[in-house]
């Protein structure tokens, strides 16, 4: 290398990358996946790798490229270089998507969610664990697919695999999962172009942005000059005006994820939200990419309250948990921090028919999950799991029938919030033993209510 | 003692509406031939997690030890294989296993398990705790162990046991208050899970103290 031109150089450091990669990726085809889509990934990975060892391998004797400038070869080397960063990523969420550190038993029925009913047949999922208190999203599909673009490249990558973070030291904690169904939202939100339907219905209050206009341009502290001296009111309103439609865009999103969430799994993303938002932000902190709890409970209990016929057969404890943090979500309207927060937030809380009319189409032709149509199934399942009997079917006329997954989900939750403490009397066992016991029980109740799916599927 | 027919079985599991009456195998894929006519067992499969003992790391089991629970437990390599998949039982090799149905028990029965025959005459042993007994829910926790000289290849979703059920004849005071049934320690179970000696720890401190003879008189 000592005596290589310098661009010989930068194609042999971006092949030590190549091969280095190559390296990486080779004991993961040995490990245990939840599905068989990482195997393939790993191959796809690994054909495009190949290629594009073969295009740098050729670029040393290619006449063109030994002919351009310098920077010109950069360049053209950077593109490749660069790449490696994504692909790193792309094979370090497979490597942590493996049976021991995954949530094995959502993987399945998530992926026939996606595809079935939501129709997004290319669709494909690593489930993988994070180090931080948090849920992730990332379509990873949408930047492999520029990125073959860009290379033309032909490894058919599917166009419509995500990736999704869990918190990694709560993977057992299948019940606060639920949130997934947001992330999965994520997904929904790109596909079907829900930006473009919903942001266009976000209109601040004029009255009041004007205020906030006249406000900053004619207000100064004492013996300093207006800012309208400086600049105009249309750049200042233009100033705001970009402000408000940039918050907008990011919280339109979340809420219509909570709305999409809450049509895939019904009530059990709104239990979910209870137990994992509320302590994870304070219920009027409005972040410059989530809203404040108190916006994204408003429009998950708007759902709620539709769901009459889930409402009527709660139980008291369940009932008297929900009314509570209905009082606490409807004890005030929302406060924001700021008036651009102000001005977006009041604005998106006028359009909440419209976020929960898309979401419901967003979910596919089958429409949203209904804990009322399902009511009487998940009366039954939670009977089976207060008996600590995995909620994954329902026995009557003499057979078994096949339940929703999200009616699993639900009943689990209908217990973890009323039954626990008589279990934990019953069997002497300490509490985070008995959730723990219940989680993996629901966790076993997703895993064989797929397997019975997929073998009615088959037979 | 009465061992219950297949038909009886399946009124049982699939006609009877009260949960504390009821036989729960769940999820049973195929009644017909699980429960086939004129037998007087049910066919149970194999689940899809396995714990393999990590011997490198593992010097003894001594269970009279207070944390040995907690040791043995943190020392096993978990398999997951999806139905559809399978794993090898190398000869002479020791595989915790479950049942992929879960049970449960009503007051009035228990169950016997044995491996399914034609498993054995390939060297397929699977169980040396047969006996359930009444209200157990759970998985049942399987020993493998291939008595053969060739690797076996294991898959989830075969039928790989049966268990027959018996009758259990209960006193006045256990069926007015059958939850004095629910004391097992595997209770609940949804995966392997290794033995819990727990609740003889009396026991254990007594054995312990056996040879303690101390000051005792006939020493000196």
């Amino acid at each position: 290398m000592g005596s290589a031109q310098p661009r010989d150089s930068l194609i042999e450091s971006v092949i030590d990358h190549c091969l280095a990669f190559a390296d990486h990726l080779e004991p993961l085809y040995f490990r245990q996946y939840a599905s068989e889509f990482p195997p393939k990934f790993l191959r796809q990975l690994s054909d495009l790798n190949e290629a594009i060892l073969e295009r740098l391998k050729a670029l040393k004797a290619d006449i063109d490229f030994q002919s351009l400038k310098h920077e010109e070869a950069e360049q053209h080397i950077l593109r490749y270089s660069w790449l490696y960063s994504q692909l790193y990523v792309a094979a370090s969420i497979v490597e942590r998507s493996d049976v021991p550190h995954t949530v094995v038993e959502l993987v399945q029925p998530l992926k026939r969610l996606m595809q079935l009913q939501c129709k997004l047949k290319e669709f494909e999922l690593l489930l993988h664990p994070l180090p931080v208190l948090n849920y992730s999203f990332y379509y990873l599909g949408n930047d492999l697919s520029k990125v073959k673009d860009q290379l033309s490249i032909s490894v058919a990558f599917p166009k419509q695999l995500i990736t999704v973070g869990f918190p990694g030291l709560e993977m057992r904690r299948l019940l606060v999962h639920s949130i997934i169904s947001h992330e999965l939202g994520h997904c929904l939100y790109v596909e079907r172009k829900l930006e473009n339907k919903l942001l266009k219905l976000v209109k601040p209050d004029k009255q009041k942005l004007d205020a906030l206009v006249k406000k900053w341009a004619e207000t100064a502290p004492a013996g300093q000059r207006t800012l309208s001296e400086y600049i105009s009111e249309v750049e200042i309103r233009s100033f705001f005006t970009r402000q408000i439609n940039y918050l907008a865009k990011l919280w339109v999103k979340e809420l219509t994820c909570d709305a999409i969430g809450y049509c895939l799994f019904g009530p059990a993303y709104l239990f979910a939200a209870i137990d994992f938002l509320t302590v994870a932000y304070a219920f009027d902190d409005d972040l410059h990419t989530h809203p404040p709890n108190r916006m994204r409970f408003l429009l998950l209990y708007k759902m709620l309250d539709k769901e009459t016929g889930f409402l009527n057969i709660l139980a008291p404890q369940v009932k008297s948990f929900l009314d509570s943090w209905r009082s606490v979500t409807q004890s005030r309207t929302p406060q924001f921090t700021n008036p651009v927060s102000d001005l977006t937030g009041s604005a998106i809380l006028n359009i909440y028919d419209h976020i929960i009319s898309a979401a419901t189409e967003a979910v596919g032709s089958d429409g949203p999950y209904s804990a009322s149509e399902n009511a009487t199934e998940l009366q039954h399942l939670v009977k089976r799991a207060e008996a600590l009997i995995p909620p994954n079917e329902l026995i009557k006329n003499g057979g078994s029938h096949e339940v929703k997954f999200q009616s699993v989900l639900n009943a689990g939750w209908l217990v973890y919030l009323t039954g626990l403490e008589a279990l934990q009397a019953k069997y002497n066992w300490e509490s985070w033993e008995c959730k723990t016991k219940f989680n993996e029980i629901i966790a076993r109740a997703v895993e064989l209510n797929e397997i019975q799916r997929r073998w009615r599927e088959i037979q | 003692m009465s061992i219950k027919s297949a038909g009886i079985l399946h009124q049982l599991i699939f006609m009877e509406k009260k949960i504390e009456k009821k036989l729960v195998i769940t999820p049973l894929l195929d009644p017909k031939t699980q429960l086939h006519e004129g037998s007087a067992s049910v066919d149970l499969r194999l689940g899809t997690r396995f714990e393999v003992p990590r011997k490198g790391d593992l010097t003894y089991i001594d269970t009279q030890s207070r944390y040995f629970e907690k040791e043995i437990a943190n020392l096993q390599d978990s398999y997951y294989k999806n139905v559809g998949d399978f794993f090898v039982l190398h000869p002479g090799h020791f595989v915790l296993a479950t049942t992929l149905e879960t049970l449960y028990l009503p007051p009035n029965l228990a169950g016997s398990v044995v491996t399914r025959s034609s498993w054995g005459r390939y060297g397929l042993i699977i169980a040396t705790a047969v006996g359930i007994h009444p209200k157990f829910v759970g998985v049942l926790t399987l020993e493998l162990r291939n008595l053969a000289e060739v690797p076996l290849k294991l898959y989830p979703g075969r039928r790989i046991l049966q268990v027959f059920f018996h009758e259990v004849e209960l006193t006045k005071v256990e069926r007015a208050s059958p939850d004095v049934f629910d004391k097992s320690a595997y209770l609940a179970s949804t995966k392997p899970g290794t033995g819990k000696f727990g609740s003889e720890e009396a026991e254990i401190d007594a054995i312990k103290k056996f040879l303690d003879y101390g000051e005792y008189p006939f020493r000196s």
